[in-house]
């Protein structure tokens, strides 16, 4: 029972950090059009930016966080307003949906390279204040970082739930994403949205990228981008564009990922736990392409 | 009067080629040059490897020609089909460990293991085709990136035919029986087996390559484009789209695994971690800049893309800003391991933003214009009379 309550919250606490990842995607295809894979290059910058700013340069680990996801929230916009906005449309018949998808993977290749150029292929460590330490309610121990990364992130949702619901960016965002065109001559301006659009991916980003790669997530090594990439079967079974659905398919990404880790017999081999999301995902593209999500709104319409 | 002097006179068109002689445009060789240098290159197969002594450059090539060919499969799918998928270097693995259960432990000959890859990748990619084709844009990307992941564990917990996380060493047959690649000898010239073997991928390339050229205009290769322009209307002039995506998929994947049984004969070792995203990411990259839907474009991606990190690596003390490995000592520079994720995210995006149709049309213009200009350079020669429509107008201004 306790080992089910500890699997329990470290799993949501995994899920809920997919759940931001996969955000941080939905937001900026419903903003801009375009699934975009830079976000996933963000993750491992803004753990890499908290860690220059926090241990080489000692400054406070909130403002280090702060900056860095200012510094990735700038950079993606860069990228936006330079590289991908100018691609619509060209490109090969075949990729030419695909394109901004592509550059950002070069991109994310670069990324990598970058950071192993500058700080070194060996894991470091970002000197988070939770480290390894643990709460116990009764017998049931619980990693204190497992609750920080919990309620962080849901203060996080809830700042976006508000944007997006009760500010007027919000409103034009929903407007882009339901008809860009219509909203354009609404007298929406679409610099504003993508801008805030990358501001929000960027915040999900780096707080998610940086409770990965805390001492209790595994520490900084350069291939978080790819633990980020996990976040997209959520993403899919969020149906894509949805952010409840992002909530809900990370959350049960996690549980099922850290349940896989405690439960499953030896004899389902090495690697098991990290493959299952995948497997889940497949068997929903089999069974239902467009998602949980997608189901729950047509039964609502 | 000056109504009937202003109507400008007809320049006299230089029309090339009549229209009748360039029937068609997919065919292998449009000209007798082209006809004249695909035999020259056959013969440069054969006599490249004896005139370079240096085995780093015959592997170098080798290993071009082996990435090309996985990279031809891609083009198939991605170039005329439109279907875009990381996962090649899956089936590039199965082929591969195909490659080892029959050429390394069942000691079986060069031209039972060889096809056999070829049937393998063919294999699973039929399995997995329906499921994959049934997506679109996104959803298909982050499939292949689930059968990547899948894949890997289905290598790594398979421990005895890929020797799991270790991996795993085979020393296949390359004899054909009246011909050895492994010890190949050609008017008592004795070839090596890195040497033989070299022969041996560019001949299975340009075969590859020849096939699916004359693909390129059967029924089957037209209906792929059709579906690839307007699966609607295709459907309509009575395509069946689902089967003609299923039979890309089944020959991209056959392809790879082919290329996969070459590149075990190559290392004689493979390892389940060498066929992971990198690979699938870099084959992608290889189609993609070389040119997607083109001949050439996988060779021409392949030599840049596969070519650059080794040679960086090779010549790492030449380049400046670059480190042979990590070193904690401050200095600023790209380790050589970097320097591969490096170009290809660099490639990618310079192709992506100044010129998506690849490097292959670059080199076919550059080429052409060459032509053009040397062409030009030879009737320069004649007296030409340049017609000039406007002058006597500007004599009555």
């Amino acid at each position: 029972m306790t080992n089910l309550i500890q699997l329990t919250v470290s799993g949501l606490s995994l899920g809920i950090l997919y759940a931001l990842v996969a955000i941080g995607f939905a937001v900026l295809l419903k903003a801009t059009g375009h699934f975009n894979m830079f976000p996933g290059a963000l993750v491992l910058l803004g753990a890499y930016l908290t860690y220059q700013f926090h241990v080489l340069w000692s400054l406070d680990f909130v403002l280090a966080v702060a900056l860095a996801a200012i510094l990735c929230a700038a950079l993606g916009l860069a990228g936006e307003r330079l590289l991908f906005s100018r691609l619509g449309g060209k490109g090969h018949r075949s990729i030419e949906h695909l394109s901004v998808l592509l550059v950002s993977l070069g991109l994310i290749s670069l990324a990598q390279a970058a950071v192993v150029s500058v700080w070194g292929p060996l894991t470091h460590l970002i000197e988070d204040p939770w480290g390894l330490s643990m709460i116990r309610f009764g017998g049931v121990a619980i990693a204190v970082r497992d609750l920080w990364a919990l309620g962080l992130s849901l203060i996080l949702l809830a700042v976006f739930y508000l944007v997006i619901q009760h500010t007027r960016v919000g409103v034009g965002m929903r407007a882009v994403a339901s008809d860009p065109e219509a909203a354009r001559a609404q007298g929406v301006n679409p610099h504003v949205i993508s801008a805030t659009a990358w501001a929000m991916c960027s915040a999900a980003s780096v707080l998610a990228g940086m409770m990965l790669a805390t001492e209790m997530g595994g520490g900084l090594v350069p291939n978080l981008d790819q633990i980020a990439f996990s976040a997209l079967p959520a993403l899919i079974l969020g149906g894509l564009s949805s952010l409840p659905g992002c909530i809900y398919g990370g959350l049960a990404l996690g549980l099922v990922q850290t349940y896989a880790a405690g439960y499953a017999p030896e004899s389902m081999g090495q690697g098991f736990a990290s493959m299952l999301p995948w497997v889940v995902m497949i068997l929903l593209l089999v069974v239902k392409p467009s998602g949980f999500a997608k189901t729950l709104e047509t039964r609502k319409a | 009067m000056a109504l009937t002097e202003t109507a400008p006179r007809l320049r006299p068109v230089r029309t090339g080629q009549p229209p009748a002689r360039r029937r068609d445009d997919s065919r292998l060789c449009r000209t007798r040059t082209q006809r004249i240098l695909l035999a020259v290159a056959f013969v440069a197969i054969v006599a490249f490897p004896l005139s370079v002594e240096s085995a780093f450059l015959i592997s170098l090539t080798g290993t071009i020609g082996i990435f090309a060919l996985a990279a031809l499969g891609l083009n198939i799918l991605s170039g005329y089909a439109g279907q875009i998928s990381l996962a090649q270097s899956i089936f590039v693995g199965i082929g591969a460990f195909a490659g080892v259960a029959l050429g390394g432990l069942a000691e079986l000959p060069l031209l039972v293991w060889l096809p056999g890859t070829f049937v393998a990748g063919g294999l699973a990619a039929a399995l997995v085709a329906p499921l994959t084709l049934r997506l679109k844009g996104v959803f298909q990307i982050v499939l292949s990136l689930a059968l990547i992941f899948v894949g890997h564990y289905a290598f790594i917990n398979l421990p005895a035919l890929t020797g799991g996380n270790g991996g795993i060493s085979a020393t296949p047959s390359l004899s054909l029986g009246f011909i050895d690649f492994g010890e190949l000898t050609v008017a008592g010239m004795r070839y090596s087996y890195e040497q033989g073997l070299f022969i041996l991928i560019w001949l299975v390339l340009a075969a590859s390559m020849i096939a699916v050229v004359n693909m390129h205009r059967t029924r089957f290769g037209r209906a792929l484009v059709a579906v690839r322009e307007a699966e609607t209307a295709a459907e309509i002039a009575g395509i069946n789209a689902a089967r003609v995506k299923v039979q890309a998929f089944v020959l991209a994947g056959a392809f790879a695994g082919l290329a996969g049984g070459l590149l075990m004969a190559q290392l004689r070792y493979v390892q389940a971690e060498q066929f992971g995203i990198n690979m699938g990411l870099e084959l992608l990259i290889i189609v993609v800049v070389g040119g997607l839907g083109t001949t050439w474009g996988p060779v021409v991606g392949a030599a840049v893309i596969s070519s650059i990190p080794v040679l960086a690596t090779q010549y790492a003390e030449h380049i400046p800003f670059l480190q042979a490995d990590f070193s904690q000592s401050g200095e600023i520079g790209i380790p050589v391991g970097q320097v591969g994720l490096l170009i290809y995210g660099l490639a990618l995006v310079l192709v992506m933003v100044f010129e998506p149709r690849g490097l292959s049309h670059i080199f076919g213009a550059g080429g052409r214009s060459l032509l053009r200009l040397a062409r030009r350079a030879r009737t320069t020669s004649e007296p030409v009379l340049v017609p000039q429509p406007h002058a006597h107008l500007g004599g009555k201004a």
